[in-house]
């Protein structure tokens, strides 16, 4: 679009000042794209969480906070069944995951005792609860004139989210944030001197989104049915969950389509981490064994400190790292750090470590 | 387009060898992206993002920029259902959203406006630039600046509805273009352009008429 060029001198004053205003740099773009792209593939559905002078860092990508629809293994037929359906935990599956195998060769190992996962016997008017914890990283405007500085803080996130077995869809979540904040290093300490943290926020909402408004089913919305529909071939599986190549970005290597294809696989097996069939589990680690770049990363834990077994990716700008139980298969949390492209952070940054846990209770706000 | 993920490996195949054949792809037009995958949605970022952001640095300064920017695209995305599909050209509903979400950094834009008619010369970053204040600076420059200085300070005083269509004109978009982005009629966008041009004109006027003589005059931000 050409400029018109404008006649009067207010106006000519006016493009004068306009055209001062900062003109975005690449990274900065490549920053917000990331921010933008990642957050959209971590939403589940459209409610929207508001940005206003206090964000969240972390591209939370994989991380499952907020979520307001929780799949629940229901028949075509209505009626409720059980599931994973598996073997007595075996501890031997322990004992073989030592820290030198590889990622492939760990996913390989944990795909073959996806059996361990206990079952969940989901009843017609019983509720899928799952609870995260989430440690992550705002950043808050700061400087005179406001706004001419950004300081980082660490906070904590709880969720806790009820969904209905009949339904699928959520009935009521509890959001909160701003937990104990401090800041992230010695320099934003200096910068938050004179600034106060933001406020603990806690949102208790009872009705879902409007109908309608649901998200197609899929890796961020896996109801039953898209959970049936998988297959449970490695090979075909990742043909589902694989975009069809983008005429005008050539993915050579396929590191794009791979990183999305664990995005997506970490994210679904965290929302629907109670409810899988072995056989899904295990097609879906088989699947993350044939990406390129996966790799083991050794001695992990959860934010609870439970001992797990991770599995991570890395792209141009953070490495998301899936902690999985050596036992069970299940999954215990994600972790999220920073390579690039983060502007202000340091590399190594961990903006989001989470513990999350899926159960079946018999009332909405029962936790046990 | 959104292409069908469960056959997608066929389809596109069948797209990626038009486009290594020579053939220049076919541009996608911003109804197609936006009603497409979260990919495509990302090509309208491409396209847009750059303008967005410097709308938005103007009005909130850079850092907030940056989140401003991120929040239109999500809501963008969300609301992508209601798009009006006979508009071709996505950038006034672009607009209209930043707008609103920059509505609730009203504070923070005042007071950028504030601190750029406060700042001396700005360079092309909106930052003080503290090595262009040499004495041999060229008067009318000086004077062009002491100009901005006040439009600066006058956008700060300004109602916000008059700010929006002065920003959104000065963003380059027509009066529809403009009237779509805010949801309302052309003829209050002209109304409200009439009203901020002759609030501008009144300050700019007072503005280049000479100082009288202070004893405290080195002190103005207005003239040198």
């Amino acid at each position: 679009m050409t400029r018109r060029p404008p006649s009067a001198p207010e106006l000519q004053t006016l493009h004068t000042y306009y055209d001062q205003a900062d003109a975005p740099d690449p990274r900065t773009l490549t920053g917000i794209r990331h921010d933008v792209l990642t957050r959209l593939a971590a939403r589940p559905t459209r409610a929207r969480t508001r940005r206003i002078a206090v964000v969240n860092v972390t591209a939370a990508i994989t991380v499952i906070v907020g979520a307001v629809a929780v799949a629940s293994v229901v028949a075509p037929t209505g009626q409720p069944v059980v599931a994973p359906t598996g073997q007595p935990p075996d501890a031997s599956a322990t004992v073989a995951l030592a820290d030198s195998l590889d990622g492939p060769a760990t996913l390989r190992l944990l795909a073959d005792h996806t059996g361990n996962a206990p079952a969940l016997v989901l009843g017609r008017h019983q509720f899928v609860y799952t609870y995260t914890r989430l440690s992550t990283v705002g950043k808050v405007a700061v400087g005179r004139p406001i706004g001419s500085d950004i300081a980082y803080f660490r906070h904590y996130l709880v969720t806790e989210l009820w969904a209905s077995a009949e339904s699928l869809a959520s009935v009521r979540w509890k959001v909160t944030k701003y937990l104990d904040p401090r800041p992230l290093t010695r320099a934003d300490a200096e910068k938050l001197k004179g600034h106060r943290f933001p406020k603990v926020i806690a949102n208790d909402s009872k009705v879902p989104g409007p109908a309608g408004e649901r998200p197609e089913p899929g890796p961020y919305n896996p109801t039953p049915a898209y959970l049936a529909s998988l297959p449970t071939d490695p090979d075909q599986l990742l043909d589902a969950l694989r975009d069809p190549p983008h005429p005008e970005k050539p993915d050579p290597g396929g590191q794009q389509a791979a990183q999305k294809i664990f995005d997506r696989v970490a994210y679904l097996v965290q929302r629907a981490d109670a409810i899988l069939t072995p056989q899904l589990r295990t097609a879906l680690y088989q699947a993350l064994a044939t990406l390129p770049g996966v790799k083991r990363i050794p001695g992990r834990t959860d934010l609870e400190g439970r001992s797990g077994v991770a599995i991570g990716l890395t792209d141009d700008c953070s490495e998301t790292q899936l902690i999985l139980d050596p036992t069970t298969s299940r999954v215990l949390g994600v972790r999220e750090i920073v390579v690039g492209c983060a502007k202000g952070l340091a590399q190594g940054t961990v903006v989001a470590h989470s513990t999350t846990d899926q159960r079946i209770v018999g009332s909405v706000t029962a936790t046990s | 387009m959104e292409r069908d993920t469960a056959s997608g490996r066929s389809m596109g195949m069948g797209v990626h060898d038009v486009a290594f054949s020579g053939h220049s792809p076919p541009v996608p037009r911003d109804t197609d992206l936006i009603g497409g995958s979260r990919g495509q949605f990302g090509v309208l970022f491409d396209r847009y993002a750059p303008q967005l952001y410097r709308y938005c640095a103007r009005r909130v300064g850079g850092h907030l920029a940056e989140d401003v920017v991120a929040e239109t695209f999500l809501i963008a995305y969300e609301r992508r259902d209601r798009y009006d599909r006979s508009r071709p050209n996505a950038i006034p509903w672009l607009y209209g959203i930043a707008t609103n979400v920059l509505h609730r950094h009203r504070g923070a834009e005042a007071r950028a406006h504030r601190a750029a008619a406060a700042l001396g010369h700005l360079d092309r970053s909106g930052q003080l630039d503290a090595e262009a204040e040499p004495h041999e600076r060229a008067i009318d420059r000086t004077d062009a600046q002491a100009l901005v200085r006040t439009l600066a300070a006058t956008l700060a005083r300004m109602s916000q509805r008059h700010r929006d269509v002065l920003l959104l004109l000065a963003a380059n978009l027509t009066q529809d273009e403009i009237a779509a982005a805010l949801g309302i009629p052309v003829a209050t966008v002209r109304s409200r352009l009439h009203r901020a041009r002759a609030h501008l004109r009144r300050a700019l006027s007072h503005a280049a008429q000479p100082d009288p003589p202070q004893p405290s005059d080195h002190h103005s931000h207005r003239r040198p």
